[in-house]
């Protein structure tokens, strides 16, 4: 018996930290779904199981709902057995599974809308759906209650969704589910879905794959389906990790303090990466103080770096910095300028708390003086943050740029 | 700026035309009266430099003139930095600008229409409103430059850029032009999503993404609601849901209890079905056995009374012949009353008409007395009524005077006399005594008078007489008064005359006699009625004696018919009559006592008669009704032993063995019955009450449930979270471009007034100076060299005094003192500006609170600033500025 096991799909998810890519991920999402599939009927699984959290929402649109029949419809070959999860729970009338679209769907699809078991190519599939969102009770009891009404020499493949009853890593009303709980119900294999990342319980009986396409930076184990194989009842099933995950996560810095090693470094990574550049989800966190001028230099050239990765996005986090000699040079030629700088470092400082630079400080403007003149323009000062002042000082070192640039003023 | 000449047509006054000019380049005194049209002339110049030539606004209506829709039009001849230019605006209708550049000693068109007035922005470094007519702070250095009429002793605050120049200028402060640029970069950053006044600008950025995360905001709260409100159908569903279980297995549950119930009532009722059977069974035996008890009962009673009735029959008969004879002698009694009874009312009606005769021939006797006493009567009174008769036509004859009607020829007549005593006195007296006899006529009369015979004549009014012999004589008297008394007396005759035609008498002393005659004719008249009232008593009159009368008269008539008695034949007198209707009477009357025994008796013997035929009858009948009866029971008797041709006896054993045995039957079905089958039907029916409610309960829950299922599903099918989604996303870069666009806006705004505020305290450090240069000007006007001018930082003058601790403010100086420290402050003011472009101050009847110590104070120091500056002075005092400047006239169009 050959299965490929998979879980949290999530179709149809939100990814509010990534827009405007948001809907490029979902599509994503989609084409991974559709690379499963084929692996399964390439490798002529006898099941594909999806063990919960198919769609993101049971309140997840029509259109997505119509990309999955169709991808349905399109691997006829391949057995589909699906257990709704606590993101698509079978729980009313509005949940996805009964929609009028399901009513069309496959012979070959399986959906364990209640509690039941499936004969399946001389084994049990036996579902144990999720029918609301949240629950103490370990769905896999349903499992054991099945499993005890069958016969003992076929192969029993469990599918259910829930959190693994990790002390200390599970919360009590997030369907607990045993880590023996496929032994506990005398199954060969029980296909469980809901955390993100790659787990393997109960001397190999119980395997959570992780969603099959990573949504954050962090989850170095995910992406993948879990090939198994099991010659026989009780026989210790096969597994193998099978990556499917079409985008690859990466974040890269750029440090405006060695702005040219950043560029180096950033430059041979996305040189490395350019080949599969579509499928790449790449952010790249701009840190570190500079002027203005090698700020917008830097992020100039980032977003022509990344102009080939159409998943990527610039994070700033750097700050205006002037050197010593700069700052020597505005108050010498702008006085005026170098006082309001002086002022926006004074007020920052007293504002959020931010280090203030050693350097006489008496000419600053008095903070209520300054709390006067925002107030007359409505500007709540107190509320400041220090990426207020970073922009205040960017916009004052800009303009005074842009001035000089432009020449003497008539 | 300054100006070369202003012309216009259609302003004001101006209706055909004026024209100022050319000005020259130093002092300029424009001197014309009051409402002469200096002011119309500046104002005209103004709206023509900084207002849109298609403005509409209320400024621009009021250059028209007073009364007319004539079109304003203003011509300025300027001079800027850039050269001298001429601007020629016509508002109002057909609106139109032109803007035309001095080139090569002839003027060229620049611009026109909007175009022009955008150019002319830009070289008075002014601002044209959004809409209506420009304002002070739409003018540049004009609106500090200018002292308009009333304006002398106000200056305004340096709040925009002409002013900061000004400001800038006067401290000479070194400010740095790029930072100045800066300062302009960060209010053009601030504006684009604020308001000067911190408010979000309409069609800003900040507004953009405001607008558009409040329909986002919106648009969620609509998918958040519709979500809400799945989740609460989603409980109710599933609530419903618990609910529909519950009731479907109270359903189940309740229609298994009333099937058994029902099993169990058609049990009972298959049982109570035989009992009824078996009772009816027992009841048709006791029937049968009741009436073979009965029949035999009967027979032995009909039997019995058969015996007693033979008995009564033999008796009856007896009694039957008694009761006939007794009859017979009774009615042998009858016969003997009644012929006595016949004999005795023949005699009494033969003395019953002899009675009767007496009574009508005694009846005729007084009648015809009666009649004789009335034919006496009615001769007394027809002769009393003949009397009166003739009494009253002689009354008739009489004429009727009343006394009221005599009364008033009385006093006719009496006052006829008085008029005529009145007018002799009054009237012609004619004296006439003829020489020899003589014949006079009057009107009246005619007569004559003897010869010396001395004769008066009397008229009241005229006269008229003839003397035979003489002629006519005609007098008049002219008098008035006896001319009315002869109209009275006239009238009074008539009046007179006319009662007595009315009355029909001939004068007073016939209306007298007349009255007194009718008097004593109705004294006669009231005796002979007295007299014909007594003898008729109580007859209303003669007609009514007459007629009782004549029927008395018929009545005797009929009477003397009914007696067959003639008028010969005597009747015996009344009394005699009387007497025998008497002696009749009283034997009428014993014979009627005698009838009334004979009659009881005859009664009492017949009644005899008639008991004892009843008798007879009665015991007839009570025999032949035994005799019935005993032929009934013999009837029923047969008729019994007919229905038993087995024997009574027989069948009355059969019935009673056939009864015991039904009743032991009965018995044993009742103890099949359960104790209770009586209620079973009862429980039946209330069972499947029961389990038809539920069953519609159960309806009711899935008909809500499949409602709810309905909705839920429609709903669940709309995508929310999808939707939401998108909205999120879209939400989450409003927010970023709203977060950024008051972030950027708030940072500028920041950064523009710190720079403003070190500009200001850089202008407070170099306030001295210029505090030094007006102090001078102002105590070379003033004569007062102790005096100080004090300026705050933003150059505003604060107010005058030995220092700072102790001076006067600005408000409080008087207002020759503001003028003349305001013209200090604008002269120093253009003199600063004049020294990159010529520019013009202008006094719009200034000075007029300046003494003239002050005034010449001030003219020296106009004369020494004109060297640099262009000024115009418009007054209404030429006297004061007599040999200084170019005079100006105001040149009218003919």
């Amino acid at each position: 018996m050959k299965l490929i096991h998979s879980a949290d799909w999530q179709l149809g998810a939100r990814f509010e930290q990534f827009i405007p890519l948001s809907e490029q991920l979902r599509q994503a999402r989609l084409a991974t779904f559709q690379k499963a599939l084929r692996l399964a009927q390439d490798e002529k699984a006898d099941a594909f199981l999806i063990a919960g959290d198919l769609f993101e929402d049971n309140q997840v649109d029509d259109s997505m709902v119509k990309a999955v029949l169709s991808l349905f419809q399109e691997y006829s070959a391949v057995r589909i057995f699906i257990v709704p999860g606590n993101h698509d729970p079978q729980c009313g009338p509005n949940s996805v599974w009964n929609r009028d679209l399901f009513r069309e769907c496959p012979s070959h699809v399986t959906i364990f809308r209640e509690p039941s078991v499936i004969e399946h190519r001389g084994a049990y599939f036996l579902g144990a759906p999720l029918q609301q969102k949240v629950s103490t009770r370990d769905p896999s009891l349903k499992l054991a209650e099945l499993a005890s009404a069958l016969a003992s020499d076929k192969i029993r493949i469990g599918l259910t969704h829930g959190s693994l009853a990790i002390p200390g890593k599970h919360q009590a009303h997030d369907f607990p589910i045993d880590l023996h709980a496929a032994t506990r119900a005398g199954l060969d294999y029980l296909a469980v879905g809901h955390w993100h990342n790659w787990q393997v319980y109960d001397e190999g009986r119980l395997v959570m794959p992780g969603t099959p396409e990573p949504d954050q930076f962090d989850q170095s184990e995910s992406g993948y389906v879990a090939d198994i194989r099991i010659d026989q009842r009780l026989a210790p099933p096969a597994m193998t990790r099978r990556p499917v995950a079409s985008l690859h996560w990466h974040i890269l810095t750029f440090n405006l303090l060695s702005a040219e090693d950043s560029k180096l470094r950033l430059a041979q990574q996305l040189n490395d990466w350019r080949n599969h550049a579509e499928h790449t989800v790449l952010r790249v966190v701009l840190e570190g103080c500079a002027h203005p001028e090698a700020i917008a230099a830097a992020r100039s050239w980032i977003k022509q770096a990344l102009g080939d990765f159409p998943l990527s996005q610039l994070v700033d986090c750097s700050a205006v910095a002037i050197s010593e000699a700069e700052l020597a040079q505005i108050r010498h030629e702008h006085p005026l300028a170098a006082q309001a700088l002086l002022d926006l470092d004074v007020l920052e400082s007293r504002i959020t708390g931010a280090p203030l630079s050693p350097g006489p400080s008496e000419t600053a403007i008095p903070i209520n003086e300054a709390q006067r003149l925002a107030a007359e323009s409505r500007i709540d000062l107190l509320n400041w943050k220090q990426t207020h002042f970073s922009q205040a000082r960017q916009l004052l070192l800009q303009a005074l740029q842009k001035a000089q640039q432009n020449g003497a003023p008539a | 700026m300054i100006l070369e000449s202003i012309q216009l047509e259609h302003v004001g006054p101006f209706i055909r035309g004026a024209r100022v000019g050319p000005f020259s380049r130093g002092l300029n005194i424009l001197a014309a009266g009051n409402e002469s049209g200096k002011s119309t002339l500046l104002r005209a110049a103004i709206r023509a430099l900084f207002d849109r030539h298609n403005c509409r606004d209320a400024e621009i209506r009021m250059l028209r003139p007073i009364g007319t829709d004539l079109a304003p039009r203003v011509q300025v001849v300027f001079e800027v930095q850039e050269g001298r230019f001429q601007i020629d605006k016509t508002f109002w209708q057909s609106p139109r600008c032109l803007l035309s550049h001095w080139v090569n000693g002839a003027w060229k068109p620049v611009a026109e229409g909007d175009q022009a007035d955008i150019r002319m922005q830009a070289l008075l470094q002014s601002r044209i409103p959004g809409r209506g007519a420009s304002q002070a702070a739409n003018w540049g250095l004009t609106r500090y430059l200018w002292a308009r009429q009333g304006e002398l002793c106000e200056w305004p605050e340096w709040k925009d850029e002409a002013g900061r120049l000004i400001q800038t200028r006067l401290a000479q402060i070194k400010l740095d032009p790029w930072v100045d640029l800066v300062r302009q970069t960060m209010r053009e950053i601030f504006l684009e999503s604020f308001t000067p006044t911190g408010q979000v600008k309409v069609g800003g950025p900040l507004k953009r993404a405001e607008e558009e995360l409040s329909r986002l905001d919106e648009q969620l709260a609509g998918i958040r609601s519709a979500q809400r409100e799945m989740e609460e159908t989603e409980a109710e569903y599933q609530r419903l849901a618990v609910d529909l279980k519950f009731f479907e297995e109270q359903c189940v549950r309740l229609e298994e209890e009333a099937e058994t119930a029902r099993q169990q009532a058609l049990q009972a009722e298959q049982l109570n079905a035989r009992l009824r059977a078996l009772q009816s069974e027992l009841e048709t035996a006791q029937a049968a056995l009741m009436t073979a008890r009965q029949d035999s009962d009967r027979l032995d009673l009909d039997r019995r009374t058969m015996a007693d009735l033979q008995s009564r029959l033999s008796q009856d008969r007896q009694g039957l012949e008694e009761a006939c004879r007794l009859e017979a002698a009774a009615h042998a009694l009858v016969q003997e009353s009644e012929t006595r009874l016949e004999q005795h009312r023949a005699d009494r009606l033969r003395v019953q008409e002899r009675l009767q005769q007496i009574r009508h021939q005694l009846k005729y006797g007084r009648g015809l007395q009666e009649c004789r006493e009335l034919e006496a009567l009615l001769k007394n009174t027809s002769q009393a009524a003949s009397q009166i008769q003739k009494l009253q036509e002689e009354k008739q004859r009489i004429p009727e005077i009343k006394p009221d009607l005599f009364r008033k020829l009385q006093i006719l007549e009496e006052k006829i006399r008085h008029l005529q005593i009145q007018l002799e006195s009054l009237g012609l007296v004619l004296t006439l005594t003829p020489f020899s006899k003589a014949k006079v006529q009057l009107p009246e009369e005619n007569f004559e008078i003897e010869a010396g015979e001395c004769h008066s004549v009397r008229a009241p009014q005229n006269m008229d007489l003839v003397l035979e012999g003489w002629g006519r004589l005609s007098i008049r008297s002219g008098s008035t008064e006896i001319q009315s008394l002869l109209e009275e007396l006239r009238k009074s005759r008539e009046g007179f005359h006319q009662l007595l035609l009315e009355t029909g008498v001939a004068g007073l002393e016939e209306a007298r006699r007349a009255m007194q005659a009718r008097k004593e004719l109705e004294g006669q008249l009231r005796g002979g009625q007295q007299i014909l009232a007594a003898l008729l008593g109580e007859w209303p009159g003669l007609e009514a004696i007459q007629k009782e009368l004549g029927k008395r008269r018929t009545r005797l008539a009929a009477l003397a018919a009914v007696l067959e008695m003639t008028d010969s034949q005597d009747l015996p007198a009344l009394a005699d009559l009387e007497a025998r209707e008497q002696s009749l009477q009283t034997q009428f009357e014993m014979m009627e006592k005698e009838g009334t025994l004979l009659l009881g008796e005859s009664r009492k013997i017949r009644d005899d008669l008639t008991r004892k035929s009843e008798r007879r009858q009665k015991v007839e009948s009570e025999l032949l009704a035994l005799q019935t009866t005993w032929t009934g029971l013999e009837d029923q008797v047969k008729r019994l032993l007919e229905r038993y041709p087995q024997g009574l006896e027989a069948v009355l054993r059969d019935a009673q063995v056939a009864f015991v045995k039904a009743e032991a039957r009965l018995a044993e079905a009742r103890g099949q019955l359960p104790a209770d089958y009586e209620k079973l039907p009862e429980r039946n029916r209330r069972a499947a009450a029961a389990a038809q409610q539920a069953r519609g309960q159960r309806d009711q829950k899935r008909t809500a449930l499949a409602r709810l299922e309905g909705h839920l599903k429609a709903r669940g099918s709309e995508g929310l979270y999808s939707r939401e989604t998108a909205l999120l996303e879209r939400r989450v870069t409003a927010q970023s471009a709203l977060q950024n666009a008051r972030d950027r806006g708030e940072a500028a705004r920041l950064v523009h007034d710190l720079l403003i505020y070190h500009q200001q305290a850089a202008t407070r450090l170099v306030l001295g100076p210029l505090e030094e240069k007006l102090s001078w000007a102002f105590a070379e006007i003033s004569g007062d060299q102790h005096r100080r001018v004090f300026l705050d930082e933003t150059l505003q003058i604060h107010g005058v005094g030995g220092n700072e601790q102790e001076l006067v403010p600005f408000d409080h100086l008087s207002q020759g003192a503001k003028e003349q420290l305001l013209l200090c402050l604008r002269l120093a003011a253009a003199r600063e500006l004049a020294k990159t472009e010529p520019q013009l101050v202008v006094l719009d009847d200034g000075l007029v609170n300046t003494d003239p110590i002050r005034q010449k104070a001030v003219l020296d120091l106009l004369q020494q600033t004109a060297q640099e500056l262009q000024i115009l002075v418009l007054t209404c005092h030429p006297e004061r500025y007599l040999g200084i400047g170019t005079p100006l006239s105001l040149q009218t169009t003919e």
